[in-house]
Parts: C-alpha cells; structure tokens; sequence
C-alpha cells in the first residue's frame, strides 16, 4: 500500500509538481493546476486563476527574485535575485517555466536584450562593487551563454542592461549624466542614433519603431503617438494597434493606435500579453482579449 | 514623509500600550528595511493599522502602508501593494476603502480567509510612495473570526540607470 501510495505521488509530482535536479536546482516553476495561466505584472510572473480571474499567487516567493522579460518574445526570459545576483534563463513551456541555464557567476544578472533573425540576445552585467559593468551581448548556443563580437566604446560603457527589438531593430538605454537617453544601435554595437532623452524604462515597438514615455506623452520614433493622462504611470504600445495605459492606482485605458478610440477600459490592472496582433489584459476580475 | 513618521510613532505608542491587553484588536505596525547593493542607499516598507473598533454590526480600522526609497540615485518608480486579509463565513464582507476593492467570503458557515489587495504607484521621480490613511470595514460582526485582520505591504523600487528591481514587505 505505502509502495503504491509512494508511486503515485511521485507520479503527481512528476506531471504538475515543481521538480528539482539533484543539485537543488528548480527546474520548472509555474502552474502547476487546471485554469492557471501565467501573467507578467512587470517585474515578476504571477500565477493567474482564469475562472475566478484572480492573482492565485507568485511564482517564486523568494523576495528579490524578479524575472525579467520582451513582452512580444517571451518564450526565453531571465530570472534572478537582486541581492545575491544569482541569475539563470528560463524557457516558458505553456503556463510554466523551465530552467535551461544557470549562470554561475553570483555578480553577474542576465536580461532579455533583443531578438535577431529569430535568436534571442541576452546582455550580462556586472555589478561587483559599487560599479555596474556592461560585459557584453550574448546568445544561447546548445543551452550555453556565448558572448556575440560587438564593439567595446565610451557608448556601450553606458548599457545598463534595458533593450529592444522590432523587426530585427535594436534600441537601448544608456544612463549618461543622470538620464536614461533611447539609441537605435544594431548587433554589433557599432552604431548609436539618438532618438530621444531623458526617457523612462518601459520601452514598446510599434512595426519597426520603438516607443517610450517622456514628459507625459508616448512616442514611437521621433513622432508623437499621443499625450498621455496625467495620472498615468505605465504606457505601452501593444500588438501594433492599441494603446495601453495604467494609472497610479491599477486603472486602465486601451485605445486603438489608428483613432485613438477607446476601446477598453477598467480597473485592478496586473499586466499583459502580445502575441503578433492578439493582445490579452489581466486585471483582478477581468480576462480580455483584443485582435485575432 | 512627517506625516508617515507621526503615524509609525504614534502606533509603536499604540502598541506599547496595547501590548498586554487581551484580545486580537490591538494597533500593529512594522517598518522593514532592505540595503540595496551597489551603495544604492535603502528601500524601507512601512505598515500601519489601528486596532479594531465596534460600530454597529461592524468592525473597522484605520491602516497606512508605504514604500520609501533613501538614497542619493532617481527613482524610476516606487510602488507600495498592499493585501488586507481577515477570516469571515457565511458571505460576510470586507471592504478596505478603495473603489471596487470588497471581496466576500462565500455562504459556507466554514471560516475562509479573504483577501482584498490594491497599490499606489508614483513614477513622477518622487522617493516614496504612499497610500492615503483609509478606513477598512468587516461585516457583520459575528462573522468575523477573532484576530485574523492582516496587512502585507510590499514596497517596490526601480532606480534609474539600473535595469534591477528591488522589494521587501512588512506585515501587521
């Protein structure tokens, strides 16, 4: 009976349970139940219940460990501790995520960089001391980082580990003089064309042109897409057709790019997700998809 | 910031005095500090209730949460998420003083820990993120479990420059 009662367990924890390596590793964190879906609330994966429609929990309830990602690729993501920089790549498999690679430096992070010609690029930093170090650019070779040949100047001195991609278009942040200033650059990092300065963190693309809040307004590119409501704190453009915007306290607001019309609207706002045109926005309470 | 230090001094009063008092009413408060690496300076989550007070067929309390970054780099955004907890049955209600926020415990006469949780977000280059002092009520008396009131406040913090995040959480 105890033997029985042994293999089914272990059964259970093989099909819906986290599992671990022998070296104590998680190899799969996430949901682990039926009507769970994952969801981004922009620093760290939450477990979601889709017929309550309510947060059920995070996924790692460490504190510090954050997971990091691009909201239109993100079938590769990076997960790690502030405070102990213990960094690793995770692949998301439907509502779960599995670990491919841990890096073994414990000063080094990992964020999701860019994705070129289907490959996502990855930049390392260093944080040994009180100076933060830029290493490099790196991709996944045979489940390994390996770092890309790119160009080591006064501008990528200034990478802070913040990018994106469009269409096989690189942006990035550099912090120069107290600012976070928005360059296009490209895979080598030889190039770097301002587009704008003093701009926030939360970076989106729209077709090809990556936009980003300043002064109150979203730009995509060196155009105004619109001003922005004063109370907003998050602006993004989502799935190349709609503009989403939350307040100071979770309130949310979704206009199409073309008109500006509203088009959905409500409170509780945890995050969202874009696939090509297909946008989906989660709030406590509410489930709602946009596009295909 | 004087206002949150007022109200964190006069509920560690509160609690010195209600300390020793029987029953689970007593005012609650915990300031938790976290030292950011890289000489960044710290990130302080404050959580604050009053004890719980009988009015008519409901209990209420007064609560305060906020997220406090010290230190010499901009702020980026700052956010203090709160989650107000308590046991009720037999669909009793509690509100915690913010639009659209009350949750109910379903018809069961078994007691079921219910959770209502909102945030404040300031991204305007301010170092601390506060909520207002709101009013938090629980419906009717006699199905609120004795002492199960609780508030988790989680400070979060992105500095400018720095593509890292940092939290830390206090409870009452």
């Amino acid at each position: 009976m105890k033997k029985q009662l042994a293999i089914i367990l272990g059964m259970i924890l093989t099909l819906f349970g986290c599992s671990q390596d022998s070296s104590g590793t998680e190899e799969f964190l996430g949901c682990s139940q039926e009507n769970c879906i994952l969801v981004y609330d922009g620093v760290e994966y939450i477990t979601y219940d889709t017929t309550s429609m309510q947060r059920t929990g995070k996924i790692s309830t460490k504190e510090n460990d954050f997971q990091y990602r691009l909201s239109k690729y993100d079938q590769y993501i990076t997960y790690g501790n502030s405070v102990t920089s213990e960094f690793k790549i995770m692949k998301r498999v439907n509502e779960r995520l599995e670990t491919i690679y841990v890096h073994p430096s414990k000063t080094e992070a990992i964020f999701p960089f860019a994705y070129v010609k289907d490959e996502p690029i990855f930049a390392v930093m260093d944080y040994d001391g009180d100076k933060q170090k830029f290493i490099g650019l790196f991709h996944l070779k045979k489940n390994q980082l390996e770092q890309l040949p790119t160009k080591q100047n006064e501008k990528t001195k200034k990478i802070f580990g913040i990018g994106i991609s469009a269409n096989d278009q690189m942006y990035t942040l550099l912090h120069e003089d107290g600012v976070q200033n928005l360059y296009k650059t490209n895979i080598n990092l030889s190039k770097f064309e301002l587009i704008a300065k003093d701009v926030t963190q939360n970076l989106s693309t729209l077709y090809e042109d990556v936009c980003y809040m300043k002064d109150q307004t979203l730009y995509c590119g060196k155009q105004v897409l619109t001003k922005l409501q004063p109370k907003t704190v998050l602006a993004w453009v989502v799935g190349d057709q709609y503009i989403l915007e939350v307040d100071d306290i979770g309130n949310y607001e979704v206009r199409a790019v073309k008109d500006k019309q509203l088009l959905l609207s409500g409170n509780k706002f945890i995050g969202f997700d874009e696939k090509s045109s297909e946008v989906r926005i989660y709030s406590e309470g509410k489930m709602e998809k946009l596009g295909d | 910031m004087k206002k949150i230090s007022k109200l964190l001094a006069s509920a560690a009063v509160a609690v010195s005095i209600f300390s020793y008092s029987i029953g689970t009413a007593d005012a609650a408060s915990q300031a938790k500090t976290l030292t950011l690496p890289s000489s960044y300076g710290t990130l302080t989550s404050n959580a604050w209730r009053s004890g719980l007070t009988s009015s008519g067929n409901t209990y209420q309390f007064e609560y305060q949460t906020s997220a406090v970054y010290s230190g010499s780099q901009t702020v980026e955004w700052i956010k203090t998420s709160w989650e107000t907890c308590a046991s009720l049955r037999n669909s009793a209600s509690m509100s915690i003083g913010v639009s659209g926020d009350g949750v109910s415990a379903s018809a069961s006469s078994s007691w079921q820990n219910i959770c209502a949780s909102a945030y404040w977000q300031n991204s305007n280059g301010s170092k601390g993120a506060y909520s207002n002092r709101r009013n938090a009520v629980i419906k009717p008396k006699s199905d609120y479990r004795s002492g199960t009131v609780s508030i988790q406040n989680e400070a979060k913090v992105k500095l400018k420059g720095d593509a890292r995040s940092w939290a830390i959480n206090a409870s009452v």
